[in-house]
């Protein structure tokens, strides 16, 4: 074989045209058969190669190099086909023909292992269905891919990507729209997170160095500005993506949250509004799915137990156990009877808290119906009602304590009456006894003694009256009826008909009104009213008293006045009080009661009681009294 | 003129002073037991122990206030009493209030009078008893 390669080039042979000659008819056709055959050759491997280069998708580019190399050798063998013709390189023809014989070979081989796959290759008709149906899914993608862009416009949820390489931004149109801005606009990261509410930037610079730096991915809701200074609340999502353990890329999601945030807001406003107002009342809310058994309780509920809310699961046999032992039998028993009658119920029980507190509550419970199904649901709500209950109580032990006192002090006006009086009574009839019987015994000044002491008594009898008198004014009952006022003062005229002769005072009153009170104490009022009229009168005129009924509203305003010696204007609060008098006994006799009295009656038919006077000139005493009922 | 017999009840030994002066100046002779406390005046009219032989009397004077036993109660059981209650009594008290007044008479009493302040006045009083109760009423006889 060595022997082959070390005389390649030698030519002692004969050449090839001696088999044909030299005849020119033979070696021309052959020379040219054999040259077009040789240039055809070496030009297709020179396509197939171009075209394999071209397609780089092609799966099978060997068999089309292969096939290249095959021609190419077959092209050689042509060529020095020619050259033998007038030069004998017979070892050069050996070796190329060898070299034609390997390569095709290899062709063949490879066109074996190439044959099933080929056989797969589709024809020209299956291509051609695959092209359709390639065209449909293209169609159905496309459409897919509009719905998916109307989605994210409709939930107004875009997406973005930043290349850590060049630091180059994308953003999806919706991105732009949020942004309220023209989609495409070039953005820069620096520009994008200016965006942000300047309460936020540095929220979202830190979660983006954080995702750059750590790979830790975020998910915020963050406050925007947009091109158009609008606030607005939105979401970013967004994640690192590695190539070979390298940040390479930040891509995420990007949400207009704005709606669903401030419902949120102003869900979560009204929450704490509700639950702030449920402290302030001490109201807990709560309502019950009867057959579920399910419980919700507000967190005012659980705080009044003395819970934080959620501590415990809210059930009914929680509520029952915290009730007083006393009362959770009875509770249990109304609660059981209400639901099964789907009655609304309002209980009161005493509770002892976590803490061990003691409070009073109070629960109510209506039926309704759940509007999702047809479930029985109780609402209700309970109040710590401790403090008025505390209140209540000491509000009755003191009325209750009221209550004795009233009755002592009655009982202590019937004893003043009694009691007092009897030894006043047997004071005065022994000396009178003594002034009959033993009056010859007495000088003057004893008898003046004995009178002293007679008149006095007299006086401490007249006060005791005065004090029953203003005590069982406190006591006893009104009797309110019709009273005719004509009548009344008729009868304090008879009464008064000593005083009134012997003063000469002159009574007037007309047509005097119907009005509803109590008749004994009208009749007492004015008897007081026009005796004390006549007591104080100026004796250099005829004393006249006048009584006169004024329409004003709903009520009659009624007038007792008269032309006595008038009341300086710095007493007239004074001559109300008890025991206040204005006079010396000299001059004029009382108890310093009988205003005291009058005010007491005017005020419990529902007046005031006023005085209007003028020294010298005379007293009008002034109050109201209402007119009877239709 | 038969004498009569009137049984006082009450506590105060100067009102029964009084009151025997006020009937020693009258014109009716009458004789005045006194009993100081009410329980003392039921044993007089149910004739126990030393009263054993006590007669009954013809009117009885009662005083309302009077410790242990009171003038009501002894309202109460001389009127509830088929042997005592045809004897009448006259309330005499210094009260004039509307309870004891409405207390006596729903327990029977046959008049209620208010003692008087003045001693003359008092006398008056007395007389217009004996007038009433001893001219004008015929009362039972009392054996």
């Amino acid at each position: 074989m060595l022997e082959l390669f070390r005389h390649v080039f030698d030519s002692n042979f004969m050449p090839h045209g001696h088999c044909y000659f030299w005849e020119k008819e033979i070696l021309i056709p052959i020379v040219i058969g054999d040259g077009l055959t040789f240039i055809s050759y070496m030009l297709i491997p020179v396509v197939l190669w171009r075209y394999v280069k071209a397609r780089n998708d092609l799966k099978f580019s060997f068999v089309f190099k292969a096939f290249a190399a095959f021609i190419f050798f077959c092209g050689i063998g042509h060529l020095v086909d020619i050259v033998n013709i007038w030069e004998p390189y017979y070892r050069v023809s050996a070796i190329t023909k060898m070299c034609t014989g390997l390569v095709s070979l290899g062709t063949i081989v490879l066109l074996f292992k190439f044959f099933p796959k080929a056989l797969k290759i589709g024809l020209p008709g299956q291509v051609e269905q695959i092209n359709k149906e390639l065209k449909r899914q293209n169609h159905e993608l496309e459409e897919l891919n509009d719905f998916y862009n109307d989605t994210m416009k409709t939930v107004r949820l875009g997406y973005w990507h930043l290349d850590l390489r060049n630091n180059e931004l994308f953003w999806s149109p919706v991105v732009y729209e949020i942004h309220e801005m023209e989609p495409g606009t070039p953005v820069s990261v620096e520009s994008a997170i200016s965006y942000y509410h300047p309460d936020h930037i540095h929220l979202i610079t830190g979660v983006v160095q954080e995702a750059i730096e750590s790979g830790k991915p975020f998910d915020l809701d963050l406050k925007l500005i947009t091109a158009k200074k609008n606030v607005i609340w939105v979401r970013a999502i967004g994640k690192t993506v590695y190539e070979k353990g390298k940040a390479i890329r930040l891509k995420g999601l990007f949400q207009d949250i704005n709606e669903s945030k401030l419902r949120e807001q102003r869900l979560l406003e009204s929450e704490s509004a509700l639950n702030e107002a449920e402290t302030i009342a001490k109201v807990g809310s709560w309502r019950w799915y009867v057959d579920k058994d399910e419980h919700y309780w507000s967190d005012e509920r659980f705080r009044i137990l003395g819970y934080h809310p959620n501590e415990i699961e809210p059930s009914l046999k929680a509520s029952f156990q915290l009730i007083h032992s006393d009362d959770r039998e009875s509770v249990q028993q109304m609660v059981e009877q209400a639901i099964a009658e789907r009655a609304p119920y309002e209980i009161r029980y005493r509770i002892k808290t976590k803490d061990g507190q003691h409070k009073v509550l109070i629960d109510k419970g209506v039926p309704s119906e759940d509007k999702y199904s047809d479930e029985t649901l109780y609402l209700g709500v309970v109040r710590d009602i401790t403090e008025e209950h505390t209140r209540e109580r000491e509000l009755q032990e003191s009325l209750q304590a009221l209550e004795r006192s009233n009755r002592e002090l009655q009982d202590f006006a019937y004893v003043a009456s009694h009691d007092l009086q009897e030894p006043l009574r047997v004071i005065t009839s022994y000396l009178q006894l003594l002034e009959i019987g033993h009056a010859e015994k007495l000088d003057d000044e004893a008898r003046h003694f004995i009178q002293s002491i007679i008149k006095a008594s007299a006086r401490m009898k007249n006060l005791i009256n005065d004090l029953l008198t203003i005590s069982k004014l406190d006591t006893s009952p009104k009797e309110i009826e019709p009273v005719d006022l004509n009548e009344v003062l008729k009868i304090v005229c008879d009464n008064l008909e000593f005083s009134i002769n012997e003063s000469d005072a002159q009574i007037v009153y007309d047509n005097l009104p119907t009005v509803e009170g109590d008749r004994s104490r009208l009749e007492q009022l004015f008897q007081n009213l026009m005796s004390n009229a006549i007591k104080f009168r100026r004796h250099d005129v005829q004393p006249r008293v006048e009584i006169t009924a004024t329409e004003k509203g709903q009520k009659f305003r009624i007038a007792v006045s008269d032309n006595g010696i008038g009341i300086e204007s710095k007493y007239t609060e004074r001559i109300f009080t008890i025991f206040q008098r204005l006079h010396s006994r000299d001059e004029y006799d009382g108890t310093g009661i009988g205003l005291a009295i009058c005010k007491k009656i005017v005020e419990s038919h529902g007046s005031t009681f006023t005085v209007e006077s003028e020294v010298g000139k005379g007293t009008s005493f002034i109050f109201d009294l209402k007119p009877v009922n239709k | 003129m038969k004498e009569l017999h009137i049984l006082l009840v009450e506590d105060s030994p100067e009102d029964v002073m009084l009151t025997k002066l006020a009937f020693d100046r009258s014109k009716v002779p009458t004789s005045i037991t006194v009993a100081v406390n009410g329980e003392e005046c039921l044993a007089y009219l149910r004739q126990q122990g030393e009263y054993a032989k006590s007669p009954l009397p013809d009117l009885i004077l009662l005083d309302l206030n009077m410790p242990k036993v009171n003038g009501k109660q002894v309202l109460e059981a001389v009127k509830y009493d088929d042997k005592l209650k045809h004897i009448p009594i006259i309330v005499l008290t210094t009260s004039l209030a509307e309870r004891d007044i409405e207390d006596s008479y729903k327990r029977h009493a046959n008049s209620y009078l208010a003692k008087p302040m003045d001693f003359n006045e008092f006398i008056a009083l007395v007389e217009h008893i004996e007038q009433f109760w001893f001219d004008m009423v015929k009362l039972p006889k009392n054996d």
